[in-house]
């Protein structure tokens, strides 16, 4: 069953350059309990599109619909916005330890949260959150749920975040690089307990990241955004098996291999364009290895191919045939 | 150790390393307990007028009566007037010597307004017809000068305490509101604050306090002038909290409260005002000065605190013109007493301000 169904979504900025097309007419499903990894270069409007997600973008021009399973969310007052964030769609922030105000304790700020959304008292609120720090394997979670942020280390920190987002049992959880800012033997901790949590609580989960390994270990679906858009949609084995864009297949090349000891790595020549200004026809073409003549013309169709679909000019006849 | 003592702690170090500080501190606790027992400290009563010692210097307190050690004493005053001009003279009788004492009877006056007594911390066992203990000298109605600073005391000193109370509140209210909305409510806010800071300050004072009916009763227009301060106080505190409040909420933890579901009201409140705790503390602290000079202002040009209740600011007023203040220079001691006060608030505050710096770099022990 379809959880989130997000479509032509657009979300652009005015500022004195010009208009930034953060994000340019994407289209996505999310379904029941499943993993979606939205993946991307920096500044490509992922975190973006979480944030026009949860209803937290001011002062923008919006375009499109999301839709929570029957709740047209851009229709929402704020005050009823607020009353699904966080109860029915949580966030978790790449930051840890600035996702938490230094001047509380992690209880106080876990109850908080509580009493916003459950009609609970504080006793009650306290007994869950203990509760839900020992699922996220805090070590004396009683006496951690008293200390203050600084106290603890980055990655309990992290845990303790993903507690939170849970606390009221959310049906959508849009992680935005939640394990960018930890050392990499906490990172992949930190990943199987999401993974765990995540299949004991049924949530379905946006994954931003821009680690594909991460992607390879965790998610069901991948998307690839580049500057606004959604260029691949694929499942992550056939993403990681056959990739059809020239970019993703380039962003899988440009990981660090074994093979590449002693030789130069490969990357992706040029720089992302500003989001003022994309250059026309295919985004990715001033960049592209395997760039035609049409590409810089004509902005490329998505084109479907077994599981998967693409925008593409490469795949153009196939999709004919 | 808890976060929570740990800071206080170090604050508290911090603190007592400065040494004007502290010395502020211990000026200023004496000022309130002075005027926290005003009526009882002070030897007569404030309102009293007394006709044979009309502008009598100060009384000089002895402790050495006919080459020998006696305990402290005044001696008594003799009036007499000028052959030539006329004007009044005071001689000390030194015939008459009236020993200090403490715990005496003197003039009634109501404590706190809650109870009468008579009693005194300290005083002269004589009527005050026939002689007087004035240490700051006695005013053009023969009223004891010193009763009259601790009681004016009263308001100079809580006015700053009340008004910059308000005024910080007001101020923190208005600057997280236009700081954490932006947008056309900040652009609206910031202009109103221009436009009030645009005015000159004095005669904004004057013509609110002009809006005082001046049949009101003393308290009414001390909260009234409290209020006047106030309103006019908060612009400062306003613009900075606001810029404080632009840079906090970008910080990670007010999105993730807003992401939990929590209520901008409630962000505001819990999360962006104790953030900013530590600056209103220092700013309080800075700008009571600024109101009990506000304070004097509005009393010294008279539109404040009426007769017979007094401020330091009134007590002043007398020293107005010129040949009273020629004749009789201890009118003006209220005004050292506002400048010590003053001193010790600056003070006060350069030193919590140090200590509660977190960006200051601490010596290593």
């Amino acid at each position: 069953m379809t959880i989130l169904s997000v479509r032509n979504l657009k979300t652009y900025f005015k500022t004195f350059e010009g208009v930034v097309k953060a994000v340019d007419g994407i289209s996505f499903d999310l379904k029941e309990s499943e993993i979606l990894a939205l993946v991307g270069e920096s500044g490509c409007g992922k975190s973006i599109t979480a944030l026009t997600i949860m209803g937290l973008v001011k002062n923008a021009i919006f375009e499109g619909s999301i839709k929570y399973k029957d709740m047209e969310l851009t229709k929402l007052s704020n005050e009823e916005y607020r009353k699904i964030r966080g109860k029915k769609i949580s966030m978790i922030f790449q930051e840890p330890m600035a996702s938490f105000d230094p001047l509380y304790t992690v209880g106080q700020q876990m109850v908080e949260a509580t009493l916003t959304h459950l009609e609970v008292n504080e006793k009650e609120a306290r007994k869950i959150c203990i509760n839900m720090l020992k699922k996220v394997h805090i070590p004396l979670a009683e006496k951690r749920f008293d200390e203050y942020p600084h106290q603890m280390s980055g990655g309990m920190l992290q845990r303790i975040m993903i507690a939170m987002a849970l606390l009221t049992n959310p049906d959508i959880i849009i992680a935005d690089e939640p394990t960018t800012a930890l050392d990499v033997t906490i990172q992949a901790q930190v990943l199987k307990l999401f993974k765990e949590l995540q299949e004991t609580f049924k949530t379905s989960v946006i994954f931003i990241t821009h680690d594909l390994g991460v992607v390879a270990e965790l998610a069901d679906k991948v998307h690839v955004m580049y500057a606004g858009k959604i260029v691949e949609k694929a499942r992550v084995f056939d993403l990681f098996r056959n990739p059809l864009h020239p970019y993703t297949e380039a962003l899988l090349q440009s990981r660090v291999k074994k093979e590449y000891k002693g030789r130069p790595l490969p990357y992706i020549p040029g720089t992302v364009p500003a989001a003022t200004k994309f250059p026309t026809g295919c985004r990715f073409h001033p960049r592209c290895s395997k760039v035609m003549p049409i590409c810089s013309e004509k902005e490329p169709p998505e084109i479907l191919i077994d599981n998967s679909s693409v925008s593409c000019w490469l795949y153009f006849r196939s999709d004919e045939k | 150790m808890s976060r929570k003592s740990t800071r206080s702690s170090r604050v508290y170090q911090q603190f007592k390393k400065h040494k004007l500080g502290v010395f502020g501190i211990w000026v200023l606790v004496i000022l309130y307990i002075l005027i926290i027992f005003a009526d009882f400290i002070s030897p007569y009563n404030f309102k009293e007028t007394h006709s044979r010692f009309t502008y009598a210097p100060p009384t000089i307190v002895r402790i050495v009566h006919e080459g020998k050690l006696h305990r402290p004493f005044i001696y008594g005053m003799k009036r007499t007037r000028d052959p030539v001009t006329f004007m009044t003279r005071y001689e000390e009788d030194r015939s008459k010597v009236y020993p200090i004492k403490f715990f005496v009877k003197g003039e009634r006056y109501k404590f706190w307004g809650l109870f009468e007594t008579d009693l005194h911390f300290f005083g002269i066992d004589a009527d005050p017809s026939q002689a007087m203990i004035l240490l700051f000298g006695s005013d053009r109605f023969g009223r004891d000068l010193f009763s009259r600073t601790l009681v004016g005391g009263r308001v100079s000193l809580t006015v700053g305490l009340i008004g910059t109370f308000i005024s910080v509140i007001i101020g923190a209210i208005m600057g997280s509101i236009s700081g954490y909305y932006g947008g056309w409510v900040d652009v609206l806010i910031q202009r109103f604050i221009e436009l009030l800071r645009s005015f000159p300050r004095i005669p904004l004072w004057l013509a609110l306090a002009v809006i005082l009916p001046p049949s009101w009763p003393s308290t009414w227009v001390y909260f009234g002038i409290v209020i006047v301060l106030s309103l006019i106080g908060w612009m400062g505190v306003a613009r900075v909290v606001r810029g404080m409040v632009l840079s906090l909420r970008e910080k990670e933890y007010v999105l993730a409260a807003k992401v939990a579901g929590v209520s901008d009201f409630k962000i505001i409140r819990k999360h962006l005002i104790p953030n900013i705790m530590s600056y209103l503390i220092v700013v309080s602290t800075l700008s009571i000065p600024g109101m009990i000079l506000g304070e004097s202002a509005i009393s010294f040009l008279g539109l404040g605190i009426k007769e017979p209740m007094t401020s330091w600011g009134l007590l002043l007023r007398q020293a107005q013109s010129i040949s009273a203040l020629a004749t009789s220079p201890w009118l003006l001691i209220p005004g050292v007493f506002i400048m010590i006060s003053v001193l010790a608030f600056n003070f006060v505050g350069d030193a919590l301000r140090d200590a509660l710096d977190p960006y200051r770099v601490v010596e290593k022990v």
